[in-house]
């Protein structure tokens, strides 16, 4: 009894295509599908990094914000302790300045307005 | 060759081996299956939510606390962002290097940094809060592993510690805990907003992934109607005049009597709001608004209610007379003057003069139960001013309905004894007479500006006397403060309608005739009064009213006519001309 590879061996050699034959045209429409989704790809790619580095440009450009926010905050507060009444009386003292012994009222009698008002001269 | 022909191979014990190891791969299978049964669907919502907490979370959107500023608009009160810097200990290579690095910035001894420093520790530990935004910037430009700065908000008070016990002050939560900034928290505080995010896998927040899901609401800003240089001047004064007379402490009041609108309201003792720990346990009475919390026996200066009272109900005239003998007896039980002395026939100006006791229980005599009770009810006595602070106490007036009522309430209750009402209640009572006669709500908040934000109007309450009567009242006030006693507290130049007041403390068993609430009203210019005052000096050395409070009166009226420009009264400036 032949063993299965002496049989294997006897049989005509045969050609398996490997591919099937490619019209022009087919080549050329493959071709272009894969142009297409490979800048597809590179589009997508160069927008999810684009749409990352916007999306760390505006965390780092709202930190800035925050920043700028607590600098200003914190410059008002400033702002209104200069101008408190405690501030002023400290400087004003330092400057040498007292309050006044005594306040005289004057009563001004005025004349009556003349019509026409104050053109501004 | 078959396997069941293969040397040592029985068909019989395979199959069974065969099924033993089928039997568990199955059971395996089975409690796969199940626990897999368990974890979708059973516990789905858990586990799906444990998995989105992965990677998903929310951020909290602070809105700003409102500011609380005074009547011209200058902050008392506002919130300002600081960095505070933390430190994770595990994170941090050399604690030396770094505390020795911190120090110089932070203005800390390296050691008292390093000893923060637990090199086990995963938990963030405080170093330092409140940094100036320089500050922050020099340590984060240090890049410290280990070491990072988070925002978080400061309640700062720019005018210092003024008006500390209308403030109030915020809780670490920052959440009122006191005053205005307790019963006004839902307006202050604003609405917390929200911010849905995701994280990618080494913790780095994905920019794109953020969702606002609620935005935040700012909290609105208050605009009070104190003045901050009246609130400030009136604390000075009454802090001075405190210490000078050895009082245990005091009271001033300031009100437009025209809208009810309050300039000041001081106290002493009161509380720092500077202090990095503004609360401290075992204090808690410092931190009342005690205008309308506590409550006392106003003493004489009730005799002007009650005076107004008889006038407004024609019991008597300002010129009714009576004998004053200094005493009556009422129900078997006399009562005396203040000062024991029979003032012989005197009129119902000079009853308000003299102070007189007598006079005074004869007007509520006059008057009878029903009508005197009516008018202590309609001038606001008993009542909440609904001014807007936390704990405000109605007063405790016990009218003929109340248990144990006799006739000689009647007389006492004439003269502020027996009664108990609010500085508050007490002032707004007294501007009554400044605004021909109609009681005005006492009015705080004046203005809110931000969302939702409105304009206050002034509200008169009711009309409680006449216009003539209340004038009728200013003018024999006049002759209050215009008697010879007082000649030192006038200012020159200017007329006042005012009244002195002394009262014994209350205890529960009886008065403590040491000690009493030396106090004053006060309207003016009495003509068209634009100011209405009351100063009430607590336990003070020298126990009359007239002694030790007119003083801080006339003090306190000085600096006022010149900040708000009341000019001297025409008719004294006439005579000063002329004479």
């Amino acid at each position: 009894m032949a063993s299965v590879t002496q049989q294997a061996a006897r049989l005509p050699a045969r050609r398996i295509p490997f591919l099937p034959a490619l019209s022009r045209a087919a080549a050329v429409w493959i071709s272009a599908l894969t142009l297409v989704f490979g800048l597809i790809s590179l589009f997508y790619l160069l927008l999810t990094s684009s749409i990352a580095t916007a999306g760390y440009d505006i965390q780092r450009l709202q930190a800035e914000q925050r920043d700028w926010e607590l600098k200003n905050e914190q410059l008002q507060l400033e702002l209104a302790k200069m101008q408190s009444l405690a501030w002023v009386e400290g400087r004003a003292t330092q400057l040498g300045m007292r309050k006044p012994d005594r306040v005289v009222t004057v009563h001004v009698t005025l004349p009556p307005a003349r019509n026409g008002g104050d053109d501004g001269r | 060759m078959t396997a069941a022909n293969a040397p040592g191979l029985d068909a019989s014990g395979g199959n069974a081996r065969l099924l033993v190891l089928a039997t568990l791969f199955l059971g395996v299978l089975l409690v796969l299956g199940f626990r897999l049964y368990q974890v979708q669907l059973l516990e789905h919502d858990k586990f799906s939510a444990l998995a989105t907490a992965e990677h998903r979370g929310t951020i909290p959107i602070v809105p700003r606390r409102g500011a609380i500023l005074d009547t011209e608009g200058h902050p008392l009160a506002i919130s300002v962002l600081y960095d505070s810097v933390f430190v994770v200990g595990s994170q941090v290579k050399d604690p030396q290097l770094v505390a020795q690095r911190l120090a110089p910035i932070l203005e800390m001894p390296p050691e008292e940094i390093a000893a923060q420093i637990d090199p086990k520790s995963t938990i963030p530990v405080l170093v330092k809060a409140r940094l100036p935004a320089a500050i922050a910037a020099r340590v984060r430009a240090l890049g410290l592993n280990g070491v990072f700065l988070e925002q978080a908000p400061s309640r700062e008070y720019p005018e210092g510690s003024i008006a500390a016990q209308v403030l109030g002050f915020v809780g670490r939560d920052f959440h009122g805990l006191a005053g205005l900034e307790l019963s006004l928290d839902d307006v202050l505080a604003g609405k917390q907003g929200a911010i849905e995010s995701e994280w990618d896998t080494t913790g780095r927040e994905i920019s794109i992934a953020r969702r606002v899901v609620s935005p935040a609401v700012e909290g609105t800003d208050v605009v009070l109607t104190l003045d901050r240089y009246v609130q400030r001047t009136a604390e000075r004064i009454l802090a001075n005049a405190v210490l000078e007379n050895k009082a245990t402490g005091g009271v001033i009041l300031v009100m437009n009597p025209r809208t009810g609108a309050l300039l000041a309201m001081a106290h002493v003792p009161t509380y720092s709001l500077t202090d990095d720990e503004i609360y401290k346990p075992g204090h808690d009475d410092l931190y009342k608004p005690v205008w309308v919390t506590d409550q006392y026996e106003p003493g004489s200066v009730m005799k002007v209610i009650t005076m107004a009272a008889g006038i407004n109900e024609g019991v008597v005239t300002p010129r009714t007379t009576i004998e004053d003998k200094g005493y009556v007896v009422i129900d078997g039980v006399t009562i005396h003057n203040w000062d024991g002395r029979a003032n012989g026939v005197i009129d119902m100006t000079q009853v308000l003069v003299h102070s007189a006791n007598v006079g005074s229980q004869f007007v509520s005599g006059r008057l009878g139960k029903e009508r005197f009770y009516h008018y202590l009810e309609l001038f606001g006595f008993g009542q909440p001013t609904n001014v807007g602070l936390p704990g405000e106490t109605p007063g405790l007036v016990r009218d003929y309905t109340a248990e144990g009522w006799t006739r000689l309430d009647l007389a006492t209750n004439s003269y502020g004894q027996g009664v108990a009402v609010t500085p508050l209640q007490m002032l707004s009572a007294v501007a009554v007479l400044g605004n021909d006669g109609t009681l005005m709500k006492p009015m705080l908040v004046q203005e809110t500006r931000g969302p939702g934000g409105q304009v206050f109007q002034p509200q008169a309450v009711r009309q409680v006397v006449s216009p003539e009567t209340a004038r009728t009242l200013r003018t024999m006030m006049v002759a209050v403060m215009n008697q010879p006693a007082l000649e030192q507290d006038r200012v020159p130049g200017y007329v006042i309608a005012g009244k002195t007041g002394t009262a014994d403390f209350a205890t529960t068993s009886g008065y403590n005739t040491g000690k009493t609430y030396a106090s004053v009203v006060a309207l003016l210019p009495a003509d068209e009064p634009r100011l209405a005052i009351l100063v009430r000096l607590d336990a003070p050395e020298k126990i009359y009213g007239g002694i030790v409070a007119a003083p801080v009166l006339k003090q306190l009226v000085e600096e006022l006519v010149t900040y708000y420009r009341i000019p001297p009264s025409a008719d004294v400036h006439a005579s000063a001309q002329t004479g």
